[in-house]
């Protein structure tokens, strides 16, 4: 997972003795429809393929989806469309049935 | 002061388990707790008049493995529980000296921690890297806690270079430096009787001192 920039402890530590950050209000900006990934092979994806969402994730499912996504040479979006995908289908399954 | 105390002991050494002697100690442990084998209902056992112990046991590294294993859930497990508690005034976790998984749920379930330090060589080094450690961990975390002191400890005012440590610690660290306890061997003796050290001579120095640091955290907790 990516460090944040946590400034400088110390001087966090001493100027306002606390350690530490506080986390920050969550903004959903979910799109009204699930995009499904398109995305094709031998081309890098382009604007049209995806759409950019802003998510926030527990730190140990960020820094698992992290690394996950490097050991298989993925990009961290291609990882979260599968799990969005493969919850898509239960549902529409769970719908169905 | 009549304050309801949880104090959870999270260390695999659990000394401070000895506050209930092995014999009378109840064998469900914080390992149990935190492997989902006891609630923490079945693990809090009175020590005293208003204080109540979460012991731990030589097992809490396998603990610290299903922490690891089962991700955020484990890792929020201690924050979670101890926000359904009630009944308490405060909860103290008492941390390992070692960096843990059960560290990091215990500071996830922290407002406020005392930092204590032996006045030696390098105590100003080792708490730069403490607090930076923490930092990083708090930070991924995104959960801040208040620093409610940092504490020396064993000071004996008959070495010069206590003097020059503590000096070295206040200019570093300013008003986040409280009460110092002074090296008293009446702590010693106290721990090695499972006794507090109000209970082994409560006119002691070491009493007056977490006495006085007692009613200077209350102070700040208010």
């Amino acid at each position: 997972m990516a460090k944040k920039a946590i400034g400088n402890p110390l001087e966090q530590a001493i100027v306002s003795g606390t350690i530490g950050k506080k986390s920050e209000p969550v903004e959903e900006q979910v799109a009204e429809s699930v995009p499904t990934p398109v995305r094709k092979v031998g081309r890098k994806p382009t604007k049209k393929d995806r759409v950019q969402h802003t998510i926030y994730l527990p730190p140990v499912l960020s820094r698992w989806v992290k690394i996950e996504s490097y050991e298989q040479g993925r990009e961290i979006s291609d990882v979260v469309a599968d799990a969005i995908l493969h919850y898509k289908e239960q549902k529409d399954a769970t719908d169905k049935s | 002061m009549g304050y309801k105390v949880l104090l959870i002991d999270c260390d695999i050494q659990h000394n401070a388990s000895n506050l209930i002697p092995q014999k009378e100690r109840k064998a469900t442990t914080l390992t149990h707790v935190i492997k989902g084998e006891a609630t923490f209902e079945d693990a809090i056992q009175k020590a005293r008049d208003n204080l109540y112990l979460i012991a731990a046991d030589r097992n809490l590294d396998k603990a610290q493995n299903h922490i690891v294993i089962t991700g955020i859930k484990g890792y929020k497990f201690l924050r979670n529980a101890t926000k359904t508690l009630t009944g308490f005034d405060f909860v103290i976790f008492d941390h390992s000296p070692f960096y843990t998984a059960i560290s990091e749920s215990a500071l996830w379930a922290s407002d406020e921690m005392i930092i204590p330090t032996d006045l030696e060589p390098f105590s100003v080094e080792g708490i730069l890297e403490t607090i930076a450690k923490l930092s990083e961990t708090l930070s991924e975390l995104e959960h801040e806690v208040k620093i409610a002191g940092i504490v020396p400890t064993k000071v004996d005012q008959r070495y010069s270079m206590s003097d020059a440590y503590y000096k070295s610690l206040l200019e570093t660290f300013k008003e986040r430096v409280i009460h110092s306890i002074r090296t008293d061997a009446t702590i010693k003796k106290a721990q090695s009787l499972g006794q507090t050290v109000f209970e082994y001579d409560k006119s002691s120095k070491a009493a007056e001192d977490f006495s006085r640091l007692t009613d200077i955290i209350i102070a700040g907790a208010k």
